[in-house]
């Protein structure tokens, strides 16, 4: 966004204007309406994401994943032995 | 020179999209048909799962193997054809949404609408492809400016239409040819039947098209005149689809699927060698001529930069991509579905 924004007006900076370098055929009519259907196709994606991601939470935390690697809680009483062994 | 060698590189990367994103087009336009079960149809997406997305970017590549080289040709076909070109762009991202969100939650009703979404987009991506190199082939009205509108009456036109219906069912066939490879099983002998069904209108249609072809085009021999040596490609192409029957009458699954593939190959390449030195030729009645590899083009040195740095990714490509359908090769096991 900021290299979109910071750009403005040029579209090539210091050679051509972005006002100047839109398609002559593809009229204002089409963009919008590209854009919209743009706009729908990502909100309905974002719903489906928010759905499934929202499953997985509630979910919650599965009990295979709790296990194995990090700190493994051992006996002080065994320990102790064997230490000094 | 480089020109024509740049022609030839696009022309090879798009065959080379057909023949794979073709057989994931035909997986899913059939899938509903050849899959009677939920884990049927798991089974035939789960052929296409590890490799639709490298196989999809064949497309993409050879858009910007457009850009590169002839970039008047890229900027005024893809204005020219901007709806048609975005619907396209739609359809191949529901295809996607289709495949990958199906096995996320475990309800009928959930597979089911994606299963529809996949094999519709499917279908229409492959009617389409079918309409855009038939609108190639026939050429756009150019004005003054050199640019074109591609409005859906001009682009929706009868031949057009039929290369798209005739592009359907040859990706039909080869996706049905390449589940026949890869399954087993009931699912394997529905795929099996559906080859032969479909033979007989990719006949007609091939047929059709190719009469269509010499009214709409008659100048398109011109190129096999004064090459002849071009005349290679439409042999392979009889001969691939003559051979398919026979291949396929014999059971033999690897060679049908080879033949299926040398059928398009065949086709293609015999439409871009009809198509040469055109990108995009302009209809009967233009006040500008065509779009070809030589007023489209990007400068001497560009080109020259860039396809040494092309042939040296298309090699890696290529390696990997073979590489990848060894790893995944043979038939997927029963209960096999897509899970990425």
């Amino acid at each position: 966004m900021v290299a979109e924004i910071g750009r403005q007006p040029w579209i090539v900076y210091g050679l051509q204007r972005a006002a100047h370098a839109h398609s002559t055929n593809v009229s204002a009519g089409m963009t919008l309406f590209t854009l919209l259907g743009f706009m729908g196709l990502y909100a309905l994606l974002g719903m489906f994401y928010l759905v499934l991601v929202l499953r997985v939470i509630a979910q919650g935390p599965s009990a295979g994943g709790a296990e194995g690697h990090g700190l493994v809680p051992h006996d002080a009483s065994n320990s102790g032995t064997e230490a000094h062994a | 020179m480089i020109n024509t060698i740049w022609f030839i590189v696009i022309s090879l990367m798009l065959t080379i999209y057909a023949l794979l994103d073709g057989f994931d087009l035909g997986v899913g336009a059939l899938h509903l048909l050849v899959g009677q079960t939920d884990e049927e149809r798991g089974r035939a997406i789960g052929t296409i799962g590890p490799v639709w997305n490298g196989n999809e970017v064949w497309l993409i590549a050879s858009g910007g193997a457009l850009v590169v080289a002839f970039p008047h040709a890229y900027a005024t076909a893809f204005s020219g054809f901007y709806l048609a070109l975005m619907l396209v762009l739609w359809l191949l991202i529901l295809r996607g949404i289709g495949i990958e969100l199906r096995h996320q939650i475990d309800n009928a009703l959930w597979r089911q609408a994606f299963d529809v979404t996949f094999c519709v987009a499917s279908a229409l991506l492959a009617v389409l492809f079918g309409v855009a190199l038939s609108n190639v082939m026939r050429g756009v009205p150019f004005d003054a400016n050199g640019e074109f509108l591609g409005s859906f009456e001009l682009l929706l036109n009868p031949f057009a239409l039929l290369g798209g219906v005739l592009s359907l069912i040859l990706l039909s066939l080869h996706g049905a040819a390449y589940l026949a490879l890869k399954t087993d099983g009931d699912l394997h002998d529905r795929a099996w039947r559906y080859i032969g069904i479909l033979w007989w209108p990719a006949v007609a249609g091939i047929a059709l098209i190719v009469i269509a072809s010499f009214l709409v085009r008659p100048d398109f021999t011109a190129n096999f005149a004064r090459w002849p040596l071009l005349i290679v490609w439409p042999l392979l192409a009889l001969a691939a689809l003559i051979g398919l029957r026979l291949v396929w009458m014999r059971r033999q699954e690897q060679q049908t699927f080879i033949a299926s593939s040398a059928l398009i190959v065949g086709l293609l390449a015999s439409v871009f060698s009809g198509l040469f030195p055109y990108l995009l030729p302009a209809i009967a009645g233009s006040t500008q001529p065509g779009l070809d590899i030589y007023n489209s083009a990007a400068p001497p040195y560009g080109l020259a930069t860039a396809l040494a740095i092309y042939l040296i990714g298309m090699a890696i490509v290529l390696t990997y991509l073979v590489r990848i359908y060894r790893v995944w090769s043979g038939k997927i096991a029963h209960g096999t579905s897509y899970h990425p």
